[in-house]
């Protein structure tokens, strides 16, 4: 499976697939699942929280162990305080943790990263990054 | 009747210590190049050139603090861009490992903003773990042939 195929997939289980219902009830809206791409463009009138998809690197050499990572940024109001994104927090860690049995065919797949919440000036939010990994032969 | 494996002991002690230190000289070279890789980032621009510069990957462990290469990274942030220095002390409990940094006061804002936009410290770990496990492996390699 080629490693743009398997990032659509990391993304489908929390923006669509029915896995990712109760992820989804912890945002703004439908709306609110959106990539990097697109988050310089996302109207202020999106409903917070937002969960951004940024797509990441592909490490190590054919024929060896190679790990497919993706980062799941979740922004919400700073007035709101961390629940609403620890809340978002957990649901990711239960949707891509390693105690789940969900992987894509031919590898494993896990919550890599979580990180702590932090101010983002830029966009004037509170925001966490949950890095997932995905882990595959050659 | 008593059997003396005093020669085994020492053997194996001798055998780790080659592995760990094989280990070490692998790592220390991989970190030379991911210091490179980071150094020619173009995740994100540099008006006064201190965040490439001090971009820095280095072995600790083994003999190595990594203080020497940590000091080339305040030093080119002092140089180039004064008054922005920013260390914190972390501990590593592991005997050998690589610690990927950048000793300026706004790593934390370029690694998160805007969903990650100009972060290079995580990508770039999060892309060099193979390479790292593999470093290590052929160093401990190289130790034993």
């Amino acid at each position: 499976m080629n490693y743009l195929t398997i990032q659509q997939a990391i993304h489908d289980r929390a923006a669509s697939d029915a896995a990712g219902a109760t992820l989804r009830g912890l945002l703004g809206g439908a709306s609110s699942v959106f990539t990097k791409e697109r988050l310089a463009y996302v109207a202020a009138a999106t409903t917070l929280p937002w969960l951004v998809f940024s797509g990441g690197p592909v490490g190590g050499a054919s024929g060896d162990m190679r790990d497919c990572q993706i980062s799941w940024w979740a922004y919400a109001a700073p007035a709101a305080g961390a629940t609403p994104l620890l809340n978002i927090v957990s649901a990711l860690d239960a949707l891509y943790g390693h105690a789940n049995a969900y992987a894509i065919t031919g590898g494993r797949m896990e919550v890599a990263f979580i990180g702590q919440v932090f101010r983002d000036d830029k966009l004037d939010l509170n925001g966490v990054e949950v890095r997932v990994v995905y882990h595959q032969r050659g | 009747m008593s059997i003396d494996l005093s020669d085994i002991f020492a053997g194996l002690a001798a055998f780790e210590r080659k592995v760990l230190d094989g280990a070490a000289q692998g790592l220390a070279g991989a970190a030379a190049g991911i210091t490179l890789d980071m150094r020619h980032t173009t995740a994100h621009g540099d008006v006064t050139g201190a965040t490439r510069a001090n971009y820095t990957a280095y072995q600790v462990g083994r003999g190595r603090d990594g203080s020497a290469e940590l000091q080339y990274a305040i030093s080119a942030v002092e140089a180039l861009n004064p008054g922005h220095t920013a260390i914190e002390p972390v501990q590593i409990d592991a005997e050998i490992g690589v610690i990927l940094t950048s000793a300026t006061d706004y790593q934390d804002k370029l690694e998160t903003e805007n969903a990650g936009q100009k972060a290079v410290l995580g990508p770039t770990l999060a892309s060099s773990l193979d390479r790292l496990t593999r470093a290590a492996a052929d160093g401990s390699n190289r130790a034993l042939s």
